[in-house]
């Protein structure tokens, strides 16, 4: 009698509470980058990258349809090698970081397995927001030699950058921005 | 900068042929109505012709232009207007007026930077405009020559585009050019056929309060040097001397000086900005 009350008493709590069993990860930015590639007239591509990021994310590998992520990239922290153009970049032509200092993502939703799939999710860059992608490698995870609990992933999309209304020197400068993303996070 | 395949003319038609075109049409405008006796309504509508005329520059390279506004720069094509129309309060509120006009204006343009400052910060550069804008207006507000100043500022407006494109920004440096434009189509025009002094005055006063909305709008989104844009718009304070001929000749050698001394810290701000490496 009380076994009988009890398996599905015990089964929905544990449905209820399924990210509990989730881990909750913290994006480690000292092993985590944002890389972007794009045509430069046709000749070859130029990739620069971002440096500030921060953000978390949650990931089970028993159930990997509940993972999700939220990044925030400082888009002033754009690098391309290149003083002078970092500035022309992060100016109104191009990202206007000064308007919009934020580039973030976040996720909505993710279709295939524990190591890889692909992970939906509304990502905004010059103020506008649209639906991406994103396909999702994981690398591995495990404990690190100081005992931290540690996990890692790559991810990449392409992007039309003229539908976030960064359109300036299409003619030169590339349509489809190739993003890169390289994040370790830390288990909280 | 990068090379872009777009042709140069295609360029050019929005940032210099359309505001010339539309500046040379609105002119003539103004001044039939001012032939018929239309005084006042002149009065008011000679700046505001320098602005519809630059808009037809400044939509074209602001494509994604909307309303109501969204982005800094949409508010910053119609606000422009505010201190374009301040240039014609009466003389003794003239100064104030348009300080606090163009600081309340940009303020609208600038409400995401403004959010970050702090409150010493806002102060700093509150004060730091007013003088500024107080300096310009009065210094614009002594002149009498309208063939030598708009000769003038037209040459320090071309040299801050020239800044503006090599520090930072493509798209500010034509709606700088497009100033440019505008007001070098109207004193052509002036060439042609006889508009009155203060006419064109007004206009070139027009041009200029634009010309330093833009120049904030560069600095504060484009991280243009502040001093090379202040250093290019020092020849501002020199009171060019009057027409002397009485029949409506221009005197054609004065335009050498005028060119060489609103050029020469013009050349400085350019040197100032001149990047260490090559952009190209």
């Amino acid at each position: 009698m009380m076994k009988s009350f009890l398996t599905p008493a015990l089964l929905s709590t544990a449905l209820l509470s399924g990210s509990v069993f989730a881990a909750d990860y913290k994006v480690d930015p000292a092993h985590t980058a944002v890389l972007f590639k794009i045509n430069h007239l046709g000749f070859s591509e130029t990739v620069a990258r971002f440096n500030t990021i921060e953000g978390n994310y949650s990931y089970d590998a028993a159930n990997p349809t509940a993972s999700k992520i939220v990044v925030k990239i400082d888009s002033n922290s754009l690098d391309s090698n290149h003083a002078a153009r970092d500035k022309h970049i992060k100016g109104p032509d191009f990202l206007d970081v000064k308007q919009y200092p934020e580039i973030t993502f976040k996720s909505t939703g993710y279709k295939g397995s524990a190591t890889e799939g692909t992970l939906s999710g509304e990502f905004t860059l010059h103020g506008v927001t649209k639906n991406i992608d994103l396909n999702i490698v994981k690398i591995g995870e495990g404990k690190d030699p100081w005992g931290n609990y540690r996990s890692g992933f790559n991810g990449t999309v392409t992007i039309k950058r003229s539908e976030f209304g960064v359109d300036q020197m299409l003619g030169g400068i590339g349509d489809d921005v190739t993003v890169e993303l390289f994040v370790e996070g830390i288990r909280q | 900068m990068y090379g872009e395949e777009t042709s140069p003319l295609a360029m050019l038609l929005p940032v210099a042929v359309y505001p010339l075109l539309a500046a040379i049409v609105l002119g003539l405008v103004i001044y039939k109505l001012d032939g018929a006796g239309y005084k006042k309504a002149v009065f008011w509508a000679a700046p505001v012709l320098i602005w519809l005329a630059w808009l037809t520059a400044a939509q074209g390279i602001h494509t994604r232009w909307q309303f109501p506004p969204r982005q800094a720069l949409d508010w910053f094509l119609l606000m422009t207007l505010v201190p374009v129309l301040a240039t014609r309060l009466p003389k003794n509120i003239r100064m104030s007026g348009f300080g606090i006009s163009s600081m309340l204006a940009f303020a609208l343009v600038a409400q995401p930077l403004v959010g970050r400052m702090s409150t010493i910060d806002l102060f700093t550069h509150l004060v730091g405009w007013l003088l500024l804008l107080g300096v310009a207006i009065l210094a614009s507000d002594q002149q009498k020559n309208s063939f030598r100043f708009p000769a003038s500022l037209l040459t320090m407006i071309i040299l801050s585009a020239i800044v503006i494109g090599i520090s930072s920004s493509l798209a500010l440096a034509q709606m700088t050019g497009a100033v440019a434009a505008v007001l070098g189509g109207l004193w052509l025009l002036a060439r042609v056929i006889r508009l009155p002094d203060d006419l064109m005055l007004a206009c070139t006063q027009g041009a200029m309060a634009l010309w330093i909305l833009v120049l904030a709008y560069a600095h504060y989104y484009a991280d243009v040097n502040i001093y090379a844009l202040v250093i290019l718009a020092l020849p501002l304070l020199k009171a060019w001397p009057e027409l002397t001929s009485t029949d409506g000749k221009v005197e054609w050698k004065a335009l050498i000086p005028t060119v060489l001394i609103s050029a020469s810290t013009g050349l400085m701000a350019l040197w100032m900005v001149w990047p260490a490496q090559s952009l190209f």
